[in-house]
């Protein structure tokens, strides 16, 4: 089986990450479907829970370029996609491109960034190029943003509007690593030193065909179904002021088959769509004023009451 | 209606259901979806069709007697209308889905807000559905294509699972001359947590740290440096950390680790068993509010540390559960 | 449960049934009433519509007064059914403005039902009975209204749409079902109670009185009195005398009929009569007259068995007639009628003039039997003097006033009607010693050509008279008006003396004979359906109406069929369209149900077969098995997967058959 061998580096790629990443088995999946389906990730923690060794880990192992942005409200838009200087001994202006000119992108601490700043991480996300001074400057490919976000309310903070948070195709929460785990990473060898040490398992350009697979993976009518009935679903709840976009809904599908894909299958299943769906969901759903629980939580539920057509 | 008829039909009821079962085809816990058929589905003239019966007898009987043709055509018809509405007040139930209950836990004392979710099995629409829950009264339609929610509220009197007793669906679409029943109980439960103790009982003190096991908090050095990033403020870089890997590190401000405590059942002295989950469940609730981490010690059971929503009803659930029959 | 008060959709609905009920009994309700409960109508709707509550009761008790006050001072008796109808219509628009919950307007609904009905004692014509379906459709639509408990909708009214397929089913068996069920309900052969005497006591038509000059103007009457279908070739209209009753008695104003008294009934021939060989037969549809006359050309031979033809001629009937009523008859046009037993006694009251009236008309039948020689000569005399005296005929003439009606018409204004004219010459005819009466009854007919039937309508309605030309003769029947107006009697009353657009239009005259056909077929068909009638229809379907079995057979088969018909739409669900795969897969699901594993609905296959797996570790493989294949077919669209599936599926029920220790 051909699908399962092209598979194989990229399931190699995911094992060095769990290493790294103890405990994290379901989030560090999520996030390779993120990078499969040609997706953005949002991550929503406190700091210290090992979002930078996330990005690290998975730069290192699917061999992509890294770059990291600690976005503060000082910074300016030209900080991150860079700026034109005249050069005098050319006699023209000469393009410095910003730390987004990379393949994988952190974005620490999103909503602490200007919503100038802000829309221009979008912007650069959303088309996969940059415009400085009327030229345009393409990124490099593939280009994947993790952005993470500080779900604690801080003074100093511009929350992400709701149609910039559309961009973003998953997003999940690692949570604090659980006890073993905990123990277990407090015993082993410090974990830059291991991130270091990491060794690329994929190509960029092996990654490229895997996401084409991906995108052509069979969706039969029924799943295709099954995905309208979660995306109606929310859009009907009372807990739910703005239920689904129909992008989420593409979005949704565009998951799904990457989880497929990952699972060596060569069709979605109503497991594929149901893996995924709180992390397409959660950060999307405008919640009514008295609406108890998060966005998450709903999904879930939502999940668990939506009847497989 | 007058109470004492209202007393009288109550009572005929509570016979009929109790003598026969059957009849009133109180399902006992049916897997979802529940399609209603005509295996389950009753019959029978409403009020109004027995008044509407009269009034059509006594204008067929002058029409005969009169012998009166146009009358008599006037007078059958509306018996035709009725006699084909009574299979279109059948066909109202006929196929309606129970696809789906829900209901989200809630404390002892409160009430479970049960939705029942109906649609159209065949995707007819329709008109007009009632559903009965003890004494309280929902109306719905159901249009094609559309799944409808029928909110029931149920007290919540005991911890532990809470299953509605039977729900009726009836209609009396489309003109009134039929009542048609059926009733359905379906596995749905939800679970009912202790009452939390009010008013409250201070929080047990902070234990010492180590006590708990878990994370000790000490050197949190990785958790702290982490590598510059274009936007960092210069001032932030721990030079020395950084001389020694040589790469650039940023120090990060302190996180407060969360404190901690041991919520324990068996630290409650001279209450009964009731009082004590009551009591567990709202320290459950403030530790959650105040952002402890916690443990809480059950006899046979240890649940956490942790914190966090999961958490926390991972608590509520074995509070709920703890020491019943049958769980 | 408290009845729930009526939303302002569901009060307009009940106002909306209740007026197209209310609509054809305007028709005869007297104006002033029907205009003030049409106007507490439209006051109660104004008032709903502003804010919910029902009239109070200083409104409601001097409303209810005067609805009282109003039907009895109007109705006389108000135990009589005309009275009772309008009360009943009266105190249910009460009811309306009290009525603000669903119990209320559902009685009033059915009250309507209730009215619907009763307006077939008014009026059983075509036009009014498929009108009647407009209300009755209408109180059914606002019962589907008024019955939605509350947020709910009705669906019929407001989203037809959606229900349209179960409204035309509705039908599509209840219309025919209804037309069964009219035509085998047994109809009584008597009534079980009262008569069936129509309770509209005053029809418009021939009355058997005649007080000509008190009225001065014939209203065009266009309403059918009968219709007519010759068995062979018919008459010429100007020799159809529909013979109608008598009149003999004059006392200077009125005329009346002979007053029988006591032992000197002077007898009669009882029906059936069939008539002679050569007699002219046919087949008369009579309209309800509520009088116990029945109509035959002159002079009858043949009619029915329960009338009875009078030594005048006429023929009358046991009971009144006041539903559409068709009889056979049959008359010799040639003959004459012959005087009755005690004849002499009858030739005095046929010569009787009340004293002091009318003394130059006296003077002038005196003059003219001086100077005659026999009675023929009279008769001519006085139709002469018709004609040449200037009179003129007339629908509009001047009224007469004086004590001395008929000097004042034959000397004076000269101009009248039949009645005048018929008056006038019995009156000179008694003075001049010649026996003679009036004779009341219609003239004439339109044939129609689109279904070749003679109609006979009341503004036909026609006086002449009959005179002894010998003491010992037959009644000579002689038509004054013809002197007068030869046209009247040739061409009909629908052509003399009216030349307006819709007399003369052909299109108009065509399209009018054409409604009356229907009209025609529809009494046939409908409204005369009665224990003869029905008797036919089954011996048509070679059913002996009077076997019970038979009769039995013939209900229980009807309404199998419509029961079975029924049936079939019931339990015809439309089905969603179902995936094989899923067909198969849920009857797995119930399988394993059975087993213990239920399957949630939100469930994926792979996950459910993992549980289920767990569970019942014996039957793991089978069970993968076939949750793979069902994935495959269902959500890969691998069609060979089907097969597999099938395979599992079987291989599964093998295993899970087995018991298991």
């Amino acid at each position: 089986m051909s699908a399962a061998d092209d598979l194989k580096p990229l399931l190699a790629a995911r094992d060095q990450i769990n290493e790294i990443l103890v405990g994290k088995l379901a989030e560090v999946h999520l996030s390779l479907v993120s990078v499969l389906a040609g997706g953005h990730l949002l991550l929503e923690d406190l700091p210290g829970v090992g979002k930078t060794t996330l990005a690290h880990a998975l730069a290192a192992s699917l061999d992509l370029g890294f770059g990291r942005v600690q976005f503060t409200s000082d910074l300016l838009p030209a900080d991150l996609v860079g700026v034109s200087v005249f050069d005098p001994n050319a006699r023209r202006f000469d393009f410095h491109s910003g730390p987004i000119f990379t393949q994988l992108l952190l974005a620490d601490e999103i909503n602490r960034g200007t919503p100038k700043l802000q829309s221009a991480l979008l912007e650069a996300m959303a088309e996969g190029q940059v415009t400085v001074d009327g030229v345009s400057h393409t990124l490099p490919k593939p280009f994947i943003v993790i952005a993470t976000q500080n779900p604690i309310e801080q003074s100093g903070t511009f929350a992400l509007p709701e149609s910039q948070l559309d961009r973003f195709l998953l997003s999940m929460s690692l949570g604090y690593p659980d006890a073993t785990a905990e123990k277990m990473l407090l015993g082993a060898r410090e974990r830059r030193q291991a991130i270091a040490e990491l060794k690329p398992k994929l190509s960029a350009e092996q990654l490229m065909a895997l996401r084409g697979k991906a995108e052509n993976l069979h969706a039969s009518a029924a799943a295709i179904e099954y995905a309208y009935a979660l995306i109606s679903s929310t859009r009907s709840d009372k807990r739910v002021r703005i239920g689904l976009s129909p992008r989420a809904g593409i979005g949704l599908l565009r998951a799904a088959k990457a989880h497929a894909l990952l699972a060596a299958r060569t069709h979605v299943l109503p497991e594929d769509l149901q893996a995924v769906f709180v992390a397409v969901a959660r950060h999307r759903l405008v919640l009514a004023a008295d609406a108890s629980g998060d966005g998450a939580s709903i999904s879930r539920d939502l999940l668990a009451h939506v009847p497989i057509p | 209606m007058s109470a004492a008829l209202r007393r009288a039909r109550a009572a005929f009821w509570q016979q009929v259901d109790r003598r026969l079962p059957n009849l009133t085809r109180r399902h006992r816990f049916e897997a979802l979806p529940i399609a209603l058929n005509q295996r389950r589905i009753y019959i029978v003239p409403s009020g109004f069709g027995l008044m509407f019966a009269v009034m059509l007898f006594a204008i067929l009987a002058g029409a005969l007697n009169y012998n009166n043709n146009g009358a008599l055509l006037f007078g059958l018809l509306p018996v035709s209308l009725a006699v084909v509405s009574m299979h279109q007040t059948f066909r109202n139930l006929n196929q309606l889905q129970l696809v789906q209950v829900h209901a989200d836990p809630v404390f002892c004392g409160e009430s479970a807000l049960f939705s029942f979710h109906f649609n159209a099995a065949d995707g007819r629409t329709r008109f007009g559905i009632t559903g009965r829950y003890l004494d309280t009264y929902r109306h719905i339609d159901v249009r094609s294509g559309e799944t409808r929610r029928l909110d029931v509220p149920v007290p919540a009197l005991a911890r532990g699972w809470l299953s509605p007793a039977p729900l009726r669906i009836s209609t009396v679409w489309p003109f009134g001359l039929f009542f048609a029943w059926s009733y359905l109980h379906s596995q749905a439960r939800t679970l009912v947590y202790p009452r939390p103790e009010s008013p409250a009982a201070p929080l047990p003190a902070v234990p010492d740290a180590g006590k708990l096991g878990g994370t000790d908090p000490g050197d949190d050095d990785l958790r702290s440096l982490r590598d510059y990033a274009a936007g960092d403020s210069p001032r932030m870089i721990a030079w020395k950390a950084s001389a020694r890997t040589g790469e650039l590190l940023v120090r990060q401000l302190e996180v407060p680790r969360a404190k901690e405590t041991i919520l324990d059942f068996d630290a409650i002295i001279g209450l009964d068993l009731e009082r004590k989950l009551s009591r567990l469940t709202r320290w459950v609730l403030d530790a959650d509010r105040t952002g402890l981490r916690y443990r809480l010690d059950l006899p046979g059971q240890k649940i956490g540390p942790d914190q966090g929503h999961t958490h926390r009803l991972r608590c509520l659930k074995a509070l709920a559960q703890y020491a019943l029959a049958g769980s | 449960m408290r009845s729930p008060v009526l939303s302002p959709r569901q009060f307009d609905w009940l106002l909306i049934a209740f007026s197209a009920t209310l609509a054809p009994h305007l028709m005869w309700l007297p104006l002033m009433y029907g205009l003030m409960l049409g106007s507490i109508l439209v006051l109660r709707y104004v008032q709903r519509r502003r804010y919910v509550r029902a009239w109070p009761g200083w409104i409601k008790f001097p409303l209810l007064i005067a609805v009282l006050v109003f039907v009895v001072a109007e109705f006389g008796n108000p135990l009589a059914r005309q009275a009772g109808s309008a009360a009943l219509i009266g105190l249910t628009v009460l009811k309306l403005i009290e009525s603000e919950n669903q119990g209320d307007g559902l009685r009033a609904l059915l009250v309507c039902l209730f009215l619907n009905s009763v307006q077939f004692l008014f009026d059983q014509s075509l036009l009014v009975t498929v009108y009647m379906l407009i209300p009755t459709i209408l109180v059914f639509v606002a019962m589907n209204e008024l019955v939605a408990p509350p947020g709910t909708s009705g669906g019929i009214a407001g989203e037809f749409m959606r229900v349209g397929k179960e409204v035309v089913v509705l039908l599509a068996i209840a219309l025919p079902l209804t037309v069964f069920l009219f035509l085998s309900v047994p109809r009584f052969e008597s009534p079980l109670w009262g008569t069936r005497d129509n309770p509209w006591e005053a029809k418009t038509g021939l009355s058997d009185e005649m007080r000509p000059g008190s009225i001065t103007e014939l209203l065009a009457d266009d309403s059918p009195v009968m219709r007519v279908t010759f068995d062979s070739a018919p008459p010429a209209t100007s020799e159809m005398y529909w013979r109608g009753p008598v009149l003999v008695n004059f006392d200077g104003e009125t005329w009346r009929r002979r007053a029988w008294r006591g032992a000197t009934h002077l007898g009669e021939i009882a029906g059936p009569q069939f008539g002679g060989q050569s007699d002219l037969a046919y087949e008369v549809m009579l309209e309800p007259t509520d009088r116990n006359w029945v109509f035959a050309l002159d002079v009858a031979t043949g009619f029915p068995a329960d009338v009875k033809q009078q030594v005048e001629g006429h023929l009358l009937r046991a009971t009144r007639t006041t539903t559409v009523w068709v009889y056979r008859a049959a008359s010799d046009l040639g003959a004459s009628l012959a005087q009755g037993p005690a004849p002499y006694m009858y030739r005095r009251e046929t010569l009787r003039l009340p004293e002091n009236f009318n003394p130059q008309s006296i003077a002038l039948g005196q003059r003219w039997a001086a100077e005659a020689v026999d009675r023929r000569e009279i008769v001519d005399r006085a139709l002469q003097h018709f004609r040449i005296e200037n009179f003129s005929y007339t629908l509009t003439p001047p009224r007469l006033v004086g004590r001395h009606r008929v000097d004042e018409f034959l000397f004076e204004t000269r101009s009248g009607f039949c009645e005048h004219y018929a008056q006038a010459f019995v009156v000179l005819m008694r003075a001049a010693g010649v026996p003679a009466r009036v004779v009341t009854g219609y003239m004439g007919a339109e044939r129609n050509r689109s279904s070749d039937y003679y109609l006979v309508r009341n503004r036909d309605a026609h006086a002449w008279a009959e005179v002894l030309l010998s003491d010992d003769g037959l009644w000579t029947r002689i038509d004054p008006t013809a002197a007068v107006a030869p046209d009247r009697i040739s061409l009909g009353s629908g052509r003399y003396d009216d030349d307006s657009f819709f007399a003369r239009d052909p299109w108009w005259q065509a399209i009018r004979m054409r409604t009356d056909a229907l009209q025609h077929w529809f009494n046939a068909m409908v409204v005369r359906f009665d224990t003869m009638r029905q008797r036919e229809f089954f011996s048509d379907l070679g059913i002996d109406s009077s076997d019970w079995r038979q009769l039995g057979l013939w209900m229980a088969g009807g309404i199998a069929v419509f029961g079975l018909a029924m049936s079939i739409w019931m339990f015809a669900r439309r089905r969603m369209p179902i995936d094989p795969a899923l067909a198969r897969y849920r009857s797995f699901q119930r399988r394993l149900a059975k087993l213990g594993v239920a399957a949630r609905p939100s469930e994926g296959p792979l996950d459910y077969a993992e549980r289920a797996a767990q569970q019942l570790p014996s039957l793991r493989d089978a069970i993968l098995d076939v949750s793979r294949s069902y994935a495959a077919a269902r959500y890969a669209d691998d069609a060979a997967a089907l097969v597999s599936l099938d395979e599992a599926l079987r291989r599964f029920a093998g295993l899970a058959r087995t018991p298991r220790s």
